[in-house]
């Protein structure tokens, strides 16, 4: 039975199409069939991150519409054959999207035995976001450690309690995940940014993993590569860990703690 | 075909049960009839549909002299004004109460009985009738929901609303309890910023936290299990005996019976992330800690 996973936020800028690619291209990688449709209807971007940005023809609004097919649409991607796009239209906006259009389209990409549906949420608290929330199994709920981001998470968290299908028809809630982007340890041992202890305070929900600020992110935007891609890096590492989680493999977190580097390495450059 | 049907017990044709009653308090200045009806028409023309349909009490407290009862209650009944009692002492009632108004009691917010539990004997066996009456009354336990909110008296005693257990020695057994007022609301989940809840007429018990930006509202008390961090108002609609408990006190805003105070910076080492009860004492909020 496909699982629907929705990555959302409230606030902008956190992560959330960064880790709708690492955390769809890591379900794909174990093998499951997996694909990653973009809500983000008018600013599209999920496609530029996934590095198929040349191969749209169709997008998400087309097939509600009734204008082209899943299979037009879909794209798949070129590393990973479990793994496949449906991006959103460049052009078109949020009103094209409409419940019963959504739930026809996840119907339809359930029937073609797709094992998880990750849903890449728009920022805001609007139509795409709603859209992208409303049909959902489970939630990643990206947050930065800054206080604005925090607020924010917060709010979408309620209205996931409140506005999704699981509440109105009094069913099993969705299962909340906390995902902690852009993290810097030092900066936390500094007392600039919030804690881990103190996110998970404030927002009361299961931690899935944290995801160290990093330069790789940059970088795999560029190359049109999910960061999970680049093995050599820490945040690579820490999708692989989040993926884990997700499947149901407890692992100890990682990249949360500050080590003072040594004198050499701060005398010659170190950070 | 005549069917027999089983003997039943007359107590299952009617319940008593509690009812709220907010009403228009008309408070006379003067006994003279002519005056009144005058002074009642040019408020009514100014107010126009507003009063309309609305109960009303006659509060008669200022008045010695004798008033024409009749004529008032067909004054403002002509003004489709429903006098359903009247507010006054000694020989003023008894002639209000001849007129066909009841004297009632009525405060300026929701009444709160006193809060003497019920002793475990008084409460009726014959009572406990297994689906309608609320586990309280089962349980004989000593935390007694009373009819908290009826102006009127209920028609098992005299006096003003009592806990039923004390009113069982008057009542015919298994008839006429009064059902107790409408127990807290009980929120489970975490409450998050945007959200807001009410709980009308009743208490507000919250096991979670409540968030920055969310909202607890409550016409009685309020119990927060959890962190308090948004705003939280008791005692809405003028209950100034309501209360706030919470088990870890950190709030943007409190306020009772519409009395408010923003918690802009931290509160003092004995108060801030501790249990702690705010009440209003006069005219200003007072916080005090919950641990010994």
């Amino acid at each position: 039975m496909a699982r629907i996973v929705v990555v959302t936020s409230g606030k902008g800028g956190v992560g959330k199409t960064t880790t709708s690619a690492s955390f769809s291209a890591g379900l794909a990688m174990k093998g499951h069939k997996t694909v990653v449709i973009d809500f983000d209807v008018g600013l599209r971007n999920l496609d530029l991150i996934m590095g198929c940005e040349r191969r749209v023809v169709y997008d998400f609004v087309n097939v509600i519409q009734g204008e082209a097919s899943l299979h037009q649409a879909l794209i798949r991607d070129k590393q990973l054959e479990n793994l496949f796009i449906l991006p959103a239209s460049q052009t078109r906006d949020k009103d094209a999207l409409t419940k019963e259009g959504v739930e026809k389209v996840l119907e339809d990409l359930k029937a073609m035995d797709f094992e998880y549906i990750v849903c890449d949420s728009p920022a805001g608290i609007e139509t795409g976001a709603l859209m992208a929330s409303y049909f959902a199994d489970d939630a990643l709920v990206v947050t930065n450690p800054e206080v604005s981001s925090v607020r924010d998470s917060d709010r979408i968290l309620g209205i996931l309690s409140a506005k999704s299908r699981r509440a109105e028809r009094g069913e099993d809630p969705i299962k909340e995940f906390l995902l902690l982007t852009r993290y810097s340890p030092k900066r936390v041992a500094d007392g600039e940014m919030l804690s881990l202890q103190d996110i998970e305070d404030i927002l009361r929900i299961k931690l899935i993993g944290v995801i160290p600020e990093s330069e790789a992110v940059l970088q795999a935007s560029n190359q049109g590569v999910p960061a999970i891609h680049l093995r050599d890096s820490d945040v690579a590492a820490a999708y692989q860990d989040v993926v884990a989680r997700y499947l149901g493999d407890e692992r100890p977190l990682r990249f949360t703690e500050y080590a003072k580097p040594g004198l050499f390495k701060r005398l010659f450059g170190g950070k | 075909m005549s069917k027999k049907t089983p003997q039943r017990k007359t107590a299952q044709a009617l319940d008593f049960k509690s009812a709220t009653l907010y009403a228009i308090r008309v408070v006379l200045h003067e006994a003279d009839t002519a005056a009144l009806i005058n002074a009642l028409e040019k408020r009514m023309k100014d107010a126009g549909a507003f009063f309309e349909n609305e109960p009303v009490v006659i509060d008669a407290t200022r008045i010695e002299d004798t008033i024409e009862w009749p004529a008032l209650v067909a004054a403002l009944r002509q003004h489709q004004l429903h006098p359903v009692g009247v507010v006054a002492d000694g020989a003023q009632a008894a002639a209000a109460a001849a007129a066909g108004l009841p004297a009632v009691d009525v405060g300026s917010a929701p009444v709160r009985p006193p809060s003497t539990p019920a002793p475990e004997q008084d409460v009726p066996a014959a009572a406990v009738t297994p689906e309608k009456s609320p586990p309280e009354a089962g349980n004989g336990s000593s935390s007694t929901p009373t009819p908290a909110e009826a102006s009127t008296p209920t028609p098992s005693s005299s006096d003003a609303p009592q806990p039923p257990g004390s009113d069982s020695s008057q009542l015919a057994p298994a008839h006429a309890i009064p059902t107790p007022a409408p127990a807290a609301m009980v929120i489970t989940r975490p409450l998050r910023s945007g959200q807001r809840v009410y709980a009308r007429n009743t208490d507000l018990i919250v096991i979670g936290v409540v968030s920055r930006g969310a909202e607890v509202i409550a016409d009685g008390n309020i119990h927060v299990y959890g962190p308090l961090r948004g705003k939280a108002m008791a005692g809405a609609r003028g209950d100034t005996t309501a209360r706030i408990f919470t088990t870890q006190l950190d709030p943007e805003l409190v306020a009772i019976a519409g009395v408010y105070r923003v918690i802009e910076t931290s509160l003092e080492a004995s108060l801030q992330n501790k249990p702690a009860i705010i009440s209003l004492n006069g005219e200003s909020l007072q916080l005090d800690s919950l641990s010994n």
